[in-house]
């Protein structure tokens, strides 16, 4: 029997999707340069109180991702329980009209992230402040075990450093009590959803201590940009954040798209200026350079780039290493390979990794799959290939599938904004340029029809009738030909938000069009701009070779997704969809179905106060993506969810 | 007696009101229109307007209110109030209410300076134009083309910078090179004149690379710290040729002097972008070009 044979492959792994979770081998060799550049500029924000930049350049596939893995494991160890910096890791798969919102909310699940020592990051990082303010000088270390202690351990006394802590940051009334929350883990969801940006209902605030309603009118990309340069300065002098930004590329929507890039330039810039605690590390791929250099302004580009640094695809001699040190991090493997101290690759032919490099410059990842297949053949087995379009294909199902279960309803205006642009593009490329200024988030054009598309996935009742309130008092002028309110199916007008409903009704009366795309065309959205962002990124790759966007985008349009096609219709369609006039039906068997999950028609028909079986058996059957029926008897309704999520627990 | 319109096709009235809207090309009151319609279309007033309204509805033509009256027009009012702007702000910085003025076709627009602010908002966003805050003496903000050269704003700030060599009777020079890492600037190493040949003549093959190593490094400082130098912006600046260029590129990456990045997606590329990228024989193009290890200081 071959002694590989019952050995897991160590080329399994090649692509570091985030910086959080890093490759288990690393050669640190490979890429010190820019390593250091890294650590260098680190330790220059930590003693100079200074923002710094640096910039990494790399063909696809060449590291990038793993460097900021390399970069998290070194600086986020703890040192006498003492955590050095906050280290954020965004990738920067959304719109630039989100971007704000969508580094807040990466930045908030980061900051709420355990370390080694199993404490947050948020919690170092107050256990941190609270230790600088102690005039009894006790360290970070006694702060650490308070701020980490059971609630009922905590006193007034902690609530009360807290107060000075928020007072000394200058931090934001809101922001300070939601922190509270946090650390004394009370409300421990509504607070991490406050964190992230997302809107809360009335009563989820209150239990936070905030108005039930969020204040004023706020832009939600100044609200965003205002905590995170809140949270840059909560962490202090002295304590850099690092924050890395990965697949810049993916904020393009197609490759003249100038406005993606000039907003990161805009994004980068305005933090580098507005902090001096701030370690800025960007990556992005060789290739979008010169669209880079031209797509931002010079005075933004001078102060993201300060360090520049290049991730070369590896020589032959790197290759060889990191090919060994993958092969002796197999405890087995390593007894084995002693038995042939001639051969660095044992049992892969070095002289097969060398004909990798008679064609090109390789990089890593490239050099990681070619292994792979040589580990296959010498333990006797053959690595299937698979073409692209079939790769494609079952990338898609992944991420379609990962979609039905983590795809919160928080995300649908994220979703919504940065999908519907690709998939105007991949139906009809005439998407126009938004109009958020006029009450509209997106337009979609067909011919001489203009769509005003507008967002509405608020928990916040209250929000959302005074959203409604602005559509129904200064309806949007830019001679749309239809306008349309998307809400999310899985959100619910409650009965009790009265107001909202009879504003929603008027506006339907004056031929607004509400359209609540369902679960599964939500979770295919989402399959659509992340597959498209990881082909931009250069991170879809089959067999290490990176398959480009524009092969992507083909196979989505020729293979599109039939519910997404039906969406899109519904949106910019002519036709006129007949469900509307149950609206209230429909959001008061949610409701129900939300609380209850399973009832009897009968039972819901009598909580509804209807008096008509039939309309509510007929709303549900025209609504087979939301509920399910079972005709019984007794019929019996249900919330319905796609078979991957209902397989779980 | 019946109604001398009803003969008339909605479709072609409708025609006929988009048709006059494209020649009169400005924002126009319902009324005045009617005016412009040949006889046969002069239908009543008040569905002239209904057909007006349909027709905003469709998309097909614009609404502008600048006030009570409203207007109609074939073209969308803030995309040409944007491009007229654009246009009146060559080579010129205008205030809000001089950009007013410049937009024709649209009534009511010079009254006011919120339509300006407004239509400015994402052509401002998208760095197709720039705010210039008052400088000087200058008590209003202006917009312009170029973003605003940073001199007339650090007048104060020179003279305080002046004040402090005085001060410490320091050489301005000395106050810079303190001040530049204080802005987190790095200092560009100074470029260095190439090496006197010792004896023998230069060998011809040497001095493309010479230049294109020069090159680097002038078009990027910080090339010499081995960052990534655009093969574009190399071209352009180095007075070689095409094949001559090429060819130098390829063999100073051979002999290990310089490290290539190639471009993944070359077909994503028009025919013109992959002429300016250098290609070699297996068909592979390059984009950027590093200065190899070891060769920092060439």
């Amino acid at each position: 029997m071959n002694p590989l044979s019952a050995l897991d492959n160590p080329f399994r792994q090649n692509i570091v999707a985030d910086a959080w979770r890093p490759a288990e081998v690393d050669v640190p060799e490979i890429h010190r340069e820019a390593f250091e550049t890294c650590d260098r500029a680190y330790e220059l924000v930590k003693s100079g109180r200074m923002s710094r930049s640096v910039f990494l350049h790399g063909p696809a596939g060449s590291g990038k991702t793993h460097l900021l893995g390399r970069l998290q494991k070194h600086l986020t160890q703890t040192r006498d329980d003492l955590l050095p910096c906050i280290f954020v890791s965004v990738r920067l798969q959304t719109s630039p009209r989100m971007i704000w919102r969508h580094v807040r909310r990466r930045f908030a699940e980061d900051l709420l992230r355990p370390v080694a020592d199993g404490a947050t990051q948020i919690q170092h990082l107050i256990a941190g402040r609270l230790a600088g303010m102690d005039t009894k000088k006790r360290s970070t270390s006694n702060w650490l075990q308070w701020v980490r202690a059971q609630p009922v351990r905590k006193t007034e006394k902690f609530e009360h450093n807290l107060d000075q802590l928020a007072r000394g940051a200058g931090l934001d009334h809101e922001l300070f009590q939601v922190l509270k929350n946090v650390l004394l883990d009370r409300h421990r969801n509504d607070a991490r959803n406050w964190l992230m940006g997302d809107n809360l209902t009335e009563s989820s605030r209150k239990e936070l201590g905030l108005s039930e309603q969020p204040p004023g009118d706020l832009d939600q990309e100044t609200l965003a940009q205002e905590v995170i340069l809140n949270l840059c300065r909560l962490a202090g002098p002295g304590r850099p954040v690092v924050l890395c930004f990965d697949q810049i590329e993916a904020l393009q929507s197609h490759p003249e798209d100038r406005d993606g890039l000039f907003r990161f330039g805009q994004v980068g810039a305005t933090l580098f200026n507005s902090t001096d605690n701030l370690l800025l590390i960007s990556c992005i791929q060789s290739a979008l350079m010169d669209n880079l250099k031209s797509a931002i302004r010079d005075a933004d580009y001078d102060r993201i780039t300060q360090e520049a640094k290049v991730l070369n695809p590896l020589t032959y001699d790197q290759a060889v290493r990191l090919a060994a040190c993958r092969l002796e991090a197999e405890p087995i493997l390593k007894k084995l390979r002693a038995e042939h101290p001639d051969s660095p690759t044992w049992p892969l032919e070095t002289e097969e990794i060398k004909t990798l490099f008679q064609s090109r410059p390789c990089p890593a990842r490239k050099v990681i799959a070619a292994c792979d297949t040589l580990f296959e053949q010498a333990r006797g087995r053959q690595v299937p290939k698979i073409d692209d379009q079939t790769f494609i294909e079952k990338e898609f199902q992944r991420l379609r599938e990962a979609a039905l279960k983590q795809t919160p309803p928080d995300e649908t205006d994220e979703n919504l904004t940065h999908a519907l642009p690709l998939l105007a593009e991949m139906i009809e490329p005439t998407l126009l340029p938004s109009a958020a200024s006029s009450g509209v988030d997106l337009l979609v054009g067909r011919s001489s029809r203009t769509v005003g598309l507008v967002l509405a996935n608020h928990r916040n009742m209250t929000s959302l009738a005074a959203r409604l309130r602005r559509l129904e008092e200064k309806p949007p002028d830019l001679g749309l030909s239809r306008l349309v309110l998307i809400r999310d199916s899985r959100l619910p007008i409650k009965r009790t938000a009265k107001v909202t409903r009879e504003r929603l009704a008027g506006l339907q009366a004056k031929g607004l069009r509400l359209v609540q795309p369902s679960i599964q065309v939500l979770a295919a959205l989402k399959a659509l701009r992340t597959i498209l962002s990881e082909a931009k990124s250069g991170d879809l790759a089959n067999a290490g070779v990176s398959i480009g966007p524009k092969t992507v985008q083909e196979w989505l349009a020729a293979n599109l997704d039939e519910s997404l096609r039906v969406f899109f219709e519904d949106l910019v369609g002519s036709t006129t969809v007949a469900s509307e006039k149950d609206t209230d039906l429909l959001q008061d068997i949610a409701e129900e179905l939300e609380e209850h999950f399973i009832l009897p028609l009968a039972d819901l028909d009598r909580n509804l106060g209807h008096d008509s079986l039939e309309r509510i058996e007929d709303a549900v059957r025209r609504h087979p993506d939301r509920f399910g029926l079972l005709a019984g008897p007794p019929s019996v309704l249900f919330l319905y969810a796609p078979p991957d999520l209902s397989s779980g627990d | 007696m019946s109604d001398p319109y009803s003969d008339i096709d909605q479709m072609s009235v409708r025609t006929v009101i988009e048709s006059a809207l494209r020649r009169l090309n400005r924002a126009t009151a319902a009324n005045t229109l009617r005016k412009q319609l040949p006889r046969s279309y002069q239908i009543p007033l008040e569905e002239l307007k209904k057909h007006l309204d349909e027709l905003v509805r469709a998309g097909a033509i614009h609404k502008w209110q600048p006030d009570q009256t409203i207007y109609y027009a074939a073209f969308d009012p803030e995309a040409a109030a944007r491009r007229q702007m654009l246009a009146a702000m060559a080579g010129r910085r205008l205030s809000a209410r001089e950009l007013a003025v410049k937009v024709k076709g649209l009534p009511g627009y010079s009254k006011t300076q919120k339509y300006v602010k407004e239509h400015l908002k994402p052509v401002l966003a998208t760095g197709q134009a720039f705010l210039h805050p008052p400088a000087g003496r200058e008590k209003i903000a202006r917009y312009a083309i170029e973003p605003p050269p940073p001199g007339p704003y650090l007048t104060k700030i020179v003279k305080e910078i002046q004040a402090v060599g005085l001060k410490l009777n320091q050489p301005l020079e000395t106050v810079y090179q303190a001040l530049r890492p204080m802005l987190g600037l790095s200092f560009p190493k100074p470029l260095q004149p190439p090496p006197p040949e010792t004896g023998t003549l230069v060998r011809s093959h040497q001095e493309p690379e010479r230049l294109i190593l020069a090159g680097m490094v002038k078009i990027e400082p910080k090339a010499r710290q081995r960052a990534l130098v655009s093969l574009r912006d190399l071209r352009r600046s180095v007075d070689l040729s095409k094949e001559q260029f090429d060819k130098t590129v390829l063999d100073l990456a051979r002999t290990g002097k310089v490290v290539l990045h190639y471009h993944d997606y070359p077909s994503s590329l028009s025919e013109t972008e992959r002429e300016e990228l250098v290609r070699d024989s297996l068909g592979t193009y390059y984009i950027g070009i590093v200065l190899g290890e070891g060769h920092e200081s060439s």
